[in-house]
C-alpha cells in the first residue's frame, strides 16, 4: 500500500484551514494523553476499512480553524461537557476531507466519526492493536494546539 | 435563488458561500439543502442558475440527485464540490451530465474558474 507523504497531508490541511499545518512522520506510536477521536473509512472497491486516529485537541484545532475560531475558543469548546454543534460539524468535515489522503491508491469514503476508542464499531478497536499497516505523525499548527495523527489499516 | 448548495455539512455550505463571495460574486442568493432529497424538493419549487453538490450524503447522494434531475428533464447546470477525486468518479460525474467537479479543499480562484462560465454577468 502506498503511504501518504507528510508533505501531501500537510498541504491538504493547510489549504483546508488557511493555517500553516506541518506533519512529521515518526516510526513509533506517539505518546499522548489527549482524548482520542477516530474517523472510519471504507476503501473501495475491496470494501476494507481504514481508520484515522487523532488527538482531539488537534482535530478541534483543525475544525476550529475551518470555522475561523480562535485557539482559546476551541479549547473551551472541547472542555465543555458536550461539543457544540458547529465545531462538531467542522470536525466531521475535516475527517471527510481527510479521505483524500487516507488511501493513495484506492477510493476512501468517510463513514463515521467516533470519540473514544470504546465508541468504535465492534472489531475495529481490537484490530487497531495489530494493524496490517500504520503511519504515525506528529502535527504542529500555527497558532493552535497540535498533536498526534495516525492512519491504520486493520487486518 | 441563484445557487442551490447541497451538502450535509453546514460548515462546508458556509465555506462554499464564503469562497463564492470572495471570488467576486457578492450579490448572489443561495438556497441550501442537506441531501439530495431536500435538494430535489427545492428544485421542484425554484429554478437556480446552478446546483453545487457534495457527492457522499445520507438519504440521497449527489450523483443520485444529478441522475434524478436529468431523468426529470431538468437541465440546470450542476457541479460537484467533493473530497472524491478519482478519475473514475470524475468520469461518472461528467457522463451523467455534471459540468465540473471541484475537489475539496478549494480556494476562491478554483471556485471562480469553475463558476464563471455559468454566472456571467452576475
Amino acid at each position: 500500500m502506498a503511504e501518504p507523504k507528510p508533505f501531501t497531508i500537510a498541504k491538504l490541511f493547510t489549504d483546508l484551514t488557511g493555517q500553516n499545518v506541518n506533519f512529521t512522520q515518526i516510526l513509533k506510536a506517539p505518546l499522548t494523553k489527549a482524548a482520542q477521536a477516530y474517523g472510519v473509512y471504507l476503501i473501495k472497491p475491496m470494501d476494507s476499512i481504514r481508520v484515522v486516529q487523532v488527538d482531539l485537541p488537534l482535530l478541534g484545532s483543525l475544525g476550529g480553524a475551518l470555522l475561523g475560531l480562535p485557539s482559546q475558543t476551541v479549547k473551551e469548546s472541547l472542555a465543555a461537557p458536550a461539543l457544540d454543534e458547529p465545531l462538531r460539524d467542522a470536525i466531521h468535515e475535516v475527517l471527510n476531507v481527510a479521505s483524500t489522503i487516507v488511501s493513495i491508491d484506492d477510493r476512501a469514503v468517510f463513514q463515521t466519526m467516533h470519540f473514544g476508542v470504546d465508541s468504535l464499531p465492534t472489531g475495529v478497536a481490537d484490530s487497531l492493536k495489530n494493524p496490517a499497516f500504520r503511519s504515525y505523525f506528529t502535527v504542529t499548527m500555527n497558532g493552535y494546539e497540535g498533536g498526534a495523527f495516525s492512519i491504520f489499516a486493520p487486518i | 435563488m441563484d445557487i442551490l448548495l447541497v451538502d450535509d455539512s453546514k460548515t462546508m455550505r458556509m465555506l462554499v458561500q464564503r469562497a463564492i463571495r470572495q471570488a467576486g460574486y457578492r450579490s448572489l442568493s443561495f438556497g441550501e439543502a442537506e441531501n439530495g432529497v431536500q435538494a430535489l424538493e427545492s428544485m421542484h419549487q425554484e429554478k437556480p442558475k446552478l446546483v453545487l453538490s457534495d457527492w457522499n450524503m445520507p438519504e440521497m447522494s449527489g450523483i443520485e440527485l444529478l441522475q434524478s434531475l436529468r431523468k426529470e428533464g431538468n437541465k440546470t447546470p450542476f457541479g460537484f464540490i467533493t473530497s472524491e477525486s478519482s478519475a473514475e468518479i470524475r468520469d461518472m460525474a461528467i457522463s451523467n451530465g455534471a459540468s465540473f467537479l471541484l475537489t475539496k479543499p478549494f480556494n476562491p480562484d478554483d471556485v471562480q474558474a469553475a463558476l464563471d462560465p455559468f454566472l456571467e454577468g452576475c
